[in-house]
Order: C-alpha cells, then sequence, then structure tokens
C-alpha cells in the first residue's frame, strides 16, 4: 500500500471546519477557560481562606499547643522536653492579680509568666498583633488590648508608666480567689512600665511579666491551678494512645491533669472529607461543564462529517478532525483560564484588600501555584479529551449514510401536545443524555454555591461571636464582693434600657448566703469534691466541723444566690437546657440549682434546699427544679448556687444588688448604641465591660480577610453556575439557528420562538434549582454538621440563595432573548442556508 | 383581483468582486385564484424569487404587494404571521423538523395560530398523498419522495390563499407527480386558491393556468 500524504488536507479541512463552526468554539473554549480558571482560583483562594481560618482559631485560643498537663513539675517538663512525641512544652504560671488601676478597681486582670520556649513557639502566632516585646526587666508588663481597655488606656505607648496594685498569688489558692484579692491585704503598689502590648482573639484581660517579677511573686509553678505545661505535639493529630503513653513517662500524680481535646482527630477526619467532598463536586461541575459544551458541539459536527465520510474520508481522519478543534480549543482556553485564575487570586483579590485598607500580613498564604495550576491544566485537558472521545467514536463508527441523518438525540416520537405549548419540553428532553448532562452540571454547580456559602457563613466572625456571646454587652458590678453599694442601680437599668438600639437589659442580681450542711442533697457532691482535684482537704473533719456550724469551715461552704428575670431565664434555659415549669419558677415557688462538678439533676433536683440570707437566722426553703450553668462573674463559697426569680431575690434579700447586666442591642455589634451605653456610664468607676463588640473589632482586620477571600470563592463559584447556564443557551440556540429559520419560515414568529425559549430556560432552571436545593441543602447542612467547631445552629443563607435564584431566572428570561436576537438577524433563507455553525 | 404585485424586483449577491444578478428587475403579477407554473434552467433564479414572494427574502431593489399590502413595510413577526395564514411554503430541500413526527410536522403552522386543526380536512390531505402509514414516523426515517409530500401536506394544511412550491414533485415518479399535481389543482378551485410552482417537468407545467419562463435572472417568455 502505498502511504499518500494527505495529512496536510486533514489539517485543511480541520481548518476550515474549525473557522467556518466558529462560534462554537468560542462557546468551547470559553468553557475550558472558566473551569481552568475556577481550578485555580477556587482552590487558590480557597487555601488561603482556610489557612486564615485556622489562624483565626488559634487566635482565638490565644496559644498554639495541643494538650496541657497542670501543676508541672521540674522533672516533668524536663522529661517533656526529651520525649520523642512532642515537639515543644512551654510553661506558663499564673502569679498575680492585679487589682488596682491608678486606684481604681481592675478586674480579673491576671499576670502570667510564660517561658521563652512558650512565648516564641507557642503564644507568638496566636497573636494578630504586637507591639514591643516581652517583660525582661523586674517593673515590666506586656499587657493584652482587652486588658488596656479595662485599665482605661485608648492609646498605649511602649515605655509608659502604669500604677498598679497587685495581690501576688504566692501558695495554695483556687476558687475563693477573687475574694481573698478583695481586701487589700497583702496587696502591693508597684509601678510598671509598659513593654508591649498584644491583640488576641480570646477577648481576655491577661498581662505577662518578666521571670524576675515572677521569682517576686513567691508563685510557683507547682501551685495548684496556677502553672500548666503546654505540650505541642510532633503530631497534632493524636489518639488516646499517645496520651496514655505520654501520661505514663509523666508520672502525674493524683491532683494532676493532662487535658485534651479528644475529639480532635475526629474533627480532623471529618473537615478532610467534608473539603475532599467540596473540591470533588468543584472538580466534576468544572469537568460537566466542559463534557456538556463540548457534547453538544461535537454532536453537532457529526452530520457534517457523515458527509465527509461519504466522500470518502476515513474514520481515522474524522477524528483526527475532531481532537484537531479540541486541542487549538485547550490551547486557547487553558492559557488563558490559568491566567485569569492567578490573576484573580493572586493579584486582584490582594487588591481589594489593599483598597479595603487590610493589612496584608501574611496574606500571601498559598504559595504552590506552579503546582496548581500544572493539576488544573493536566485536568482541564483529560476532560476535554474524554468529552470528545465519545462523539469521535460516533463520528468514526458509524455509516456515512447514518451520519448524515444523525439528529442531535436520534429518532424518538414524542407524544402529541399541543403545539408551542409542548415545545419547550420537548426541546429540552429531544436529547435526554445531554439535558441530563447540563442539569447535573447546573446542579453541582449550584450545590457547590449553597455548600461553600454555608461554609463561609459557619466561619463568620460575627456568626461565631452571636453565638458564643450570650449578650452585646455585659456590664458588671466590681464592687459585688466588697459592699453592698448599688452601683447598678435600677436607674441606671432604665436608663439603659431607655436608649435607642438597645434591644433588651438583664440585670443579674446576687447575693452570698448561709446553708446548714445538706446531706440529703449534696451528700454525692461533697464527697466527689473532696475526691477531685479541687479538694479543699479532709473530708471527714471539715464534714463534721460543717455539721457542727463551726464557723470558718461553715463560710468555706457558703452559697449565692440570684436573681434573674424572664428575659434570663430564657436564655439560661436555651434549647437545651432543662424543661422547667416557668410560672412556678417565676412565683417564686422553685429555684434552678447551678452546675459544679458533676452535681447531676438526679441528685437534685425536686429535692428542697435551706438556705438563709442577710446573715439572718431564719431559714428558708425552696424547691429545686433544674441544673444550668452558673450566669454569674464572682464566686462564693463550696456549696453549689441557686437561682431564683428577681422577684423572690428581692423578697429574700433586704438590699438587692445587681452583680452583672447583660445588655442585648437591637442590632448586634451596633457601634452607636454601645458608645451611647459607655457614653452614660462614664463616670461610673465600680463597673467593668465586657463587650462583643470590642472583641469583634480586635478581629476585624482578620474578618476582613476571610471576609474577601471567602467572598471571593463564593462570587466565582455563582459566576460559574450562572456562566455554566450561560454558556449552555448560548450553545443551545446557536445550534439551533437553522431550525429556528425553519419554524419561521412556515409561520412561528420570532416572539413565539423567544417565548418557547424562556420558557425552556425557566424549565431548566426550575428543574435544576428544584434539585439542587433538595440536595443541596441536606449536603450543605450535613458539611456545616461536620465542621461544626463552635457548635453554630444550621441556617439556610437565604439572601444569598435567593439572590442566585433570582439571578438564574433573570438570565433564563434574558440571555435566550439576547442570543436569540443575536443569532437570528438576517433573512430567514440565509439563515435556512447557513452551513455549520 | 390581483392578489400578488411584484414590481421590477432585483436580488444581487455580492461575493467578492463579482455580483450575482440573482433576480434582474422582475415584474410580476398573479391574480387570485389563478395556477402559476415558474419554469427556467437550473440557477436562472426560480427559487430565489419564490423566496421574494413568500417574504422569506428581501429584494435588493422593488416592491412586492401582497393583498395591496407591501410586504417590505411589515415587521418580521407581522410577516411571519401573514406567512402562516396566507402562504403555503415547499421548500426544494422540504426543510421538515426533524424533531417532530410526520404529522405534527403537518399541523405545526395551524397550532402555531393557536387554532385546532380540521382534523378531517388534514386527515384527506395526508390520505390524498399517501402518507396515512407514516403519521407517527419521524422524517429521518423517510424516504426523499415522503419528506417533500410531507413537506407539501404541511403547506396545503393551513388551507392558505397562496401556495408557492419550489419543485413539489422533484423526487417523485411521474405518476404520482400528476396524482399531486392534481390534488393541488382540486384543492386549489376548491377552495379558490392561488398556487405558484416551480417545476422543470414539462407535463406539469402544462397543467398550470399561466407559465412564466425565467432566464438569467429575468423573464423571458409566459402570459
Ligand atoms: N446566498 C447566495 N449567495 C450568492 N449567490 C447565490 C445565493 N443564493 C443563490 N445564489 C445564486 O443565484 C442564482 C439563482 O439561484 P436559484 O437558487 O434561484 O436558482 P434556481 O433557478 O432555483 O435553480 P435550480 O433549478 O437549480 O434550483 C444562482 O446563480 C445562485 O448561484
Ligand atoms: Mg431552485
Amino acid at each position: 500500500m502505498i502511504n499518500v500524504d494527505n495529512q496536510h488536507i486533514v489539517r485543511e479541512v480541520a481548518q476550515k471546519n474549525y473557522n467556518s463552526n466558529i462560534k462554537r468554539n468560542i462557546i468551547t473554549s470559553l468553557a475550558i477557560i472558566i473551569t481552568s480558571f475556577l481550578i485555580v482560583s477556587v482552590v487558590g483562594i480557597g487555601i488561603s481562606y482556610w489557612q486564615m481560618i485556622s489562624e483565626r482559631q488559634i487566635k482565638m485560643n490565644g496559644m498554639d499547643y495541643d494538650i496541657e498537663l497542670t501543676e508541672p513539675t521540674k522533672a516533668q517538663v524536663y522529661t517533656a522536653k526529651k520525649m520523642e512525641l512532642i515537639k515543644y512544652a512551654g510553661v506558663s504560671v499564673k502569679c498575680a492579680i492585679v487589682n488596682k488601676t491608678d486606684n481604681k478597681p481592675t478586674s480579673k486582670l491576671q499576670l502570667y509568666w510564660i517561658d521563652d520556649t512558650c512565648w516564641n513557639k507557642q503564644c507568638l502566632q496566636a497573636l494578630d498583633k504586637k507591639t514591643g516585646r516581652y517583660p525582661k526587666n523586674e517593673n515590666e508588663i506586656m499587657l493584652s488590648s482587652e486588658a488596656l481597655r479595662n485599665i482605661g488606656i485608648k492609646k498605649p505607648t511602649v515605655g509608659m508608666k502604669i500604677n498598679m496594685t497587685y495581690f501576688p498569688l504566692s501558695g495554695n489558692y483556687y476558687r475563693t480567689e477573687t475574694k481573698n484579692t478583695s481586701t487589700d491585704l497583702g496587696c502591693i503598689d508597684k509601678q510598671f512600665i509598659l513593654s508591649g502590648y498584644y491583640t488576641d482573639f480570646t477577648g481576655s484581660s491577661k498581662g505577662y511579666v518578666s521571670k524576675a517579677f515572677y521569682k517576686t511573686t513567691g508563685a510557683k509553678q507547682t501551685d495548684f491551678t496556677q502553672g500548666t505545661l503546654k505540650i505541642s505535639l510532633k503530631n497534632s493529630l493524636y489518639s488516646k494512645k499517645t496520651i496514655m503513653k505520654i501520661q505514663h513517662q509523666f508520672k502525674i500524680h493524683h491532683r494532676q491533669v493532662i487535658s485534651e481535646d479528644s475529639d480532635s482527630i475526629d474533627q480532623f477526619v471529618k473537615t478532610v472529607i467534608v473539603l475532599v467532598l467540596l473540591l470533588a463536586m468543584i472538580f466534576i461541575s468544572g469537568s460537566l461543564f466542559i463534557f456538556n459544551t463540548m457534547y453538544i458541539s461535537v454532536s453537532k459536527d457529526i452530520r457534517l462529517l457523515g458527509q465527509m465520510k461519504t466522500i470518502g474520508m476515513t474514520s481515522k481522519q474524522l477524528k483526527e478532525i475532531i481532537y484537531y478543534q479540541a486541542v487549538i480549543n485547550s490551547c486557547i482556553g487553558i492559557p488563558v483560564g490559568l491566567s485569569v485564575g492567578y490573576f484573580v487570586s493572586k493579584k486582584l483579590i490582594p487588591m481589594v484588600m489593599k483598597m479595603e485598607n487590610i493589612r496584608l500580613a501574611g496574606s500571601d498564604r498559598f504559595t504552590k501555584y506552579p503546582l496548581l495550576m500544572l493539576i488544573a491544566a493536566l485536568f482541564s485537558i483529560i476532560t476535554v479529551l474524554f468529552s470528545c472521545s465519545k462523539p469521535a467514536k460516533m463520528a468514526g463508527n458509524c455509516s456515512p449514510i447514518e451520519a448524515t441523518r444523525y439528529q442531535n438525540g436520534g429518532v424518538r416520537s414524542i407524544k402529541e401536545t399541543n403545539g408551542i405549548q409542548g415545545m419547550a419540553w420537548q426541546n429540552i428532553f429531544r436529547d435526554r443524555k445531554r439535558a441530563v448532562i447540563i442539569m447535573a452540571s447546573f446542579v453541582i454547580s449550584i450545590i457547590v454555591f449553597l455548600t461553600v456559602n454555608v461554609v463561609i457563613k459557619e466561619n463568620d466572625s460575627k456568626s461565631i461571636l452571636n453565638e458564643t456571646w450570650k449578650y452585646d454587652l455585659g456590664i458588671i458590678n466590681e464592687k459585688t464582693l466588697d459592699s453592698d453599694e448599688q452601683v447598678i442601680s435600677e436607674e441606671l437599668n432604665k436608663k439603659i434600657s431607655n436608649i435607642s438600639g438597645v434591644d433588651q437589659t438583664r440585670p443579674i442580681y446576687s447575693a452570698i448566703i448561709d446553708a446548714p450542711y445538706q446531706q440529703k442533697l449534696f451528700g454525692n457532691y461533697y464527697k466527689e469534691l473532696y475526691l477531685s482535684r479541687y479538694s479543699p482537704g479532709n473530708y471527714k473533719s471539715d464534714i463534721s466541723k460543717y455539721e457542727k456550724g463551726e464557723k470558718n469551715i461553715k463560710k468555706m461552704f457558703d452559697s449565692k444566690i440570684i436573681g434573674i428575670d424572664g428575659n434570663e431565664l430564657k436564655q439560661v434555659l436555651g434549647d437545651s437546657g432543662p424543661k422547667i415549669n416557668i410560672r412556678k419558677f417565676a412565683m417564686g415557688e422553685t429555684a434552678i440549682m447551678c452546675n459544679w462538678l458533676s452535681l447531676s439533676p438526679k441528685d437534685a433536683v425536686n429535692k428542697n434546699f435551706y438556705f438563709s440570707t442577710d446573715k439572718s437566722e431564719k431559714q428558708n426553703k425552696i424547691k429545686i427544679a433544674g441544673i444550668i450553668d452558673d450566669p454569674t462573674k464572682f464566686a462564693s463559697g463550696y456549696t453549689p448556687y441557686i437561682v431564683v426569680s428577681t422577684n423572690k431575690f428581692k423578697e429574700l434579700v433586704k438590699n438587692p444588688v445587681i452583680e452583672l447586666m447583660e445588655v442585648d442591642y437591637k442590632k448586634s455589634l451596633d457601634k452607636k448604641t454601645e458608645k451611647k451605653i459607655k457614653e452614660a456610664l462614664k463616670e461610673n468607676e465600680n463597673i467593668s465591660f465586657e463587650s462583643k463588640l470590642d472583641l469583634y473589632n480586635d478581629m476585624l482586620g482578620n474578618e476582613r480577610q476571610i471576609r474577601v477571600l471567602g467572598n471571593g470563592v463564593g462570587y466565582i463559584i455563582a459566576v460559574l453556575a450562572v456562566m455554566n447556564y450561560v454558556n449552555m443557551m448560548i450553545a443551545s440556540v446557536q445550534n439551533r439557528k437553522k431550525e429556528f429559520a425553519t419554524l419561521e419560515s412556515i409561520g412561528m414568529t420570532k416572539k413565539q420562538q423567544v417565548k418557547v425559549l424562556i420558557k425552556e430556560g425557566i424549565i431548566y432552571a426550575a428543574l435544576s434549582s428544584v434539585v439542587a436545593f433538595a440536595l443541596g441543602i441536606p449536603i450543605s447542612y450535613v458539611v456545616f454538621q461536620n465542621m461544626n467547631i463552635y457548635r453554630l445552629s444550621f441556617s439556610v443563607p437565604f439572601f444569598s440563595n435567593a439572590v442566585l435564584l433570582l439571578v438564574v431566572f433573570m438570565i433564563c428570561s434574558f440571555i435566550p432573548v439576547l442570543v436569540y436576537k443575536s443569532v437570528c438577524s438576517g433573512t430567514v433563507i440565509e439563515r435556512m442556508q447557513s452551513i455549520g455553525e | 383581483m390581483e392578489i400578488l404585485k411584484a414590481d421590477n424586483i432585483k436580488k444581487y449577491y455580492q461575493t467578492g468582486e463579482t455580483t450575482v444578478k440573482a433576480l434582474d428587475g422582475i415584474s410580476l403579477g398573479i391574480q387570485s385564484g389563478e395556477f402559476v407554473a415558474i419554469v427556467g434552467s437550473s440557477g436562472s433564479g426560480k427559487s430565489t424569487l419564490l423566496h421574494m414572494l413568500g417574504g422569506l427574502d428581501t429584494p435588493t431593489d422593488g416592491t412586492i404587494r401582497i393583498e395591496d399590502k407591501d410586504i417590505s413595510k411589515m415587521s418580521a413577526d407581522e410577516l411571519t404571521i401573514f406567512r402562516r395564514r396566507k402562504i403555503g411554503f415547499v421548500f426544494q430541500n422540504y426543510n421538515l423538523l426533524p424533531f417532530m413526527s410526520v404529522y405534527k410536522n403537518i399541523v405545526l403552522p395551524i397550532q402555531l395560530d393557536g387554532i385546532k386543526p380540521d382534523k378531517k380536512y388534514v386527515m384527506e390531505i395526508i390520505e390524498t398523498l399517501g402518507l396515512t402509514e407514516k403519521c407517527d414516523a419521524m422524517p429521518d426515517q423517510l424516504s426523499g419522495g415522503q419528506q417533500q409530500r410531507v413537506a407539501l401536506a404541511r403547506s396545503l394544511a393551513t388551507k392558505p390563499a397562496i401556495v408557492l412550491a419550489d419543485e413539489p414533485t422533484g423526487n417523485l415518479d411521474s405518476k404520482t407527480s400528476l396524482d399531486v399535481l392534481g390534488l393541488i389543482k382540486v384543492v386549489s378551485q376548491k377552495y379558490h386558491q392561488t398556487v405558484v410552482i416551480i417545476t422543470h417537468n414539462d407535463e406539469i407545467a402544462q397543467m398550470a393556468g399561466r407559465i412564466v419562463r425565467i432566464e438569467d435572472g429575468k423573464i423571458v417568455g409566459g402570459i
């Protein structure tokens, strides 16, 4: 056989064919561009986003470590530093509590000393901002932004002097800590020099001091609840077994514990599964997008190619023609898509951040773009080749006559329908396979959008703060334990609730009460208390003294009565709290006990609690209806506290004092309202604030970055979903140009055709939306629950979904008309006689 | 009554340097109820003329009036509706819709007008054209001649004022051709329908009331 050189003629035919189908090829290239773009940008931005989220999580923890050993001995620290499994082990010791700054009360400002390892390897990466350095000299101090706010320093400068009164925490000291510090006994005045300050996202009032200062306090790392060893493991995905091993090597004594996050590995696995699922969906939707466009395009060619076969072209040559087009389209599409993707994720997003004035620290997170682009390119090529392999085979295999007769979807008789009424349905399902592919790619992109949206919403700082904070602003009476002074008076309460923007105020009253020994109610609890690491001493002797009513011991077992209103009751009960009879509680017939250790409802509920108020001898009793967590800030003695209604509280306590007032705003994180309240309380020195807004402001820079990245991913996916649809509509109209002309020739007006097109579009949109939402909402729910580390409640993001739906339906009625107008111009005959396209 | 009047119509195609004068100044009037045959050699401009008369294409110059209306003044949709109601067109290459059954193809123009097809009448045409068996078939399952008959049936189904047929019997054997022509003639007489056909068949041309001969885009004979 003579091998004729016909390669060039095949190439020429292919080239001509490509040019004559230029519009269709543009559409195909566009699909390839979008898919490559999607992969590069979504994965690139997605990874940066994920890194930001993980960093925020560390910053919300305030320190980056895996497990914690309480009260470590020197020997244990030494062991830890040598242990194979351990990467870093840093010591942290709480050594003093500041109770006054410039002679004004300061609440909960705790001073810590941490060693170099802890500071450098575990602390630094958890700080969002840092100015200055860790204290070196004995009189140096470093403060958190929350601490600075608390002591009223608005513009801190390194080197500024701060006069503080602190209480050194030498010796054993626990639970009743605030009581000890409230008296001035043992307190020391000192002028500190601010060596630095920092912001993390813990919202805790904390200060760091030098080793020299730490030595002066007399606190030791082995002091109960004060010293901890923060341990970063080499493999942060640890199992129970690893912990057991470490515990064994430490030889821990009975009061020590290793605290661990036991489901960290579970959480990791869940997250990985979810991310892989999302990634798979993104890849699938991309590949379906290409496949769909290619399939439509090449099927359209088959008739023409069949004709070529009748004039003597071989199957192999036909396949070459098909692949030639595919390769050209890839050569255009992939580089363009990759560059646009790179540009958007590497240049546009940082630019947007710059415009929004976001610090760019660490925004260059994801750096492996070359690899990502390679993967995206390979993926697109494989999809393209796969997508035309079937049509190519079809073209190659079918007989020339079949090919000339080939119509998309071939022969399928359609049930009698009412003229143009059924035309839209008929058009959609003319080729079932194609309809399914189009729908699938559309459905998947909507699902991805829904899911990504939920993930973004779930990781929004606002949602996290709203879920983890019970109130917008907590106003704390710093004199609670010292005096019966009405720091937060009823008038003040009224004044604040009258501020516009305030939704409600929830005053919480409290008073210390005496509780006699109550074996029936607390027998099990006391036993457990003395067995726990918080054990106050010798069980037998203490309890017998308590029973006898010995003054010192009895004081140790003081309780506290808390008065709350109906709104606060709703808050503390929540959705998962105990089911109690609200009416009886409000009437003062029942009370709720606060949880401490493992006080079980079985022991307490329906039993009576005996107590006396105002140091009187008169004994009261009240029935316990349930158990909740303590809503207050200050501690009393060892006996669990009791919560009653405000009315009952006022009946029992002569001088009711508000310990804490919780304020909710009409609009969460409302700056104006918060400013007004703080303005109103400016004169009041004896209160301190716990503000969700302050913490949010600390997080704002980070939050903006997260939002830009997250929204970036969301928008890109939304654009893909929409583009996917637009491309499909263009292809669909483009491919039916001739058919439309024929219909027009027999009397179907353009108006009627547009109507059918719109109807078709809406059917597509409706069907795919229904399927997408039916699948997407459960899928996004599963994804949400699997990533739900802050235990937020799931809600469908109605707004963005509605916007997406609106856009989809608008495009359905808009794009077909537009495409139709641009494609179907010229006379009927011209269009009927046009070849290809 | 003159139902159709073409006045000095020209159609020039510009391809690169050369100008093809497909129609070069044709004036033609057709009376209501007339049966006209257009003849001429291949490439002489017959199909082009028919497209112009049916408002499927616009002339480079000249006017066409149908029922005293200038169709060049009509909007595209007006023209389409006009065509749907008044004109039955049979294309040289049939132009059936591949995704619809034979029956659906035939009744589609009626349905497009929002009217229920006169089933008895449609079935009569289908029967006369020998398509009864093929009603549920799809166009690509039919032979060339069968497709042509479907196209003809479609053009007649709406009872149009004018039937414009481009070689409606080109693919049929001579007996069937004459049968079909007979049908067209019967229908045209019964409904006082105007018919214009293009044909290469002299026998068919002779059945027409009038013959128009075209060469090189000009009328060269006929009455
Ligand atoms: N779109 C076009 N562009 C350029 N020239 C065209 C076009 N359409 C038709 N022509 C030319 O116009 C002339 C008339 O064509 P037309 O189709 O009317 O011929 P015809 O008489 O119907 O021939 P036949 O009997 O073979 O069907 C031909 O020379 C043809 O090449
Ligand atoms: Mg012709």
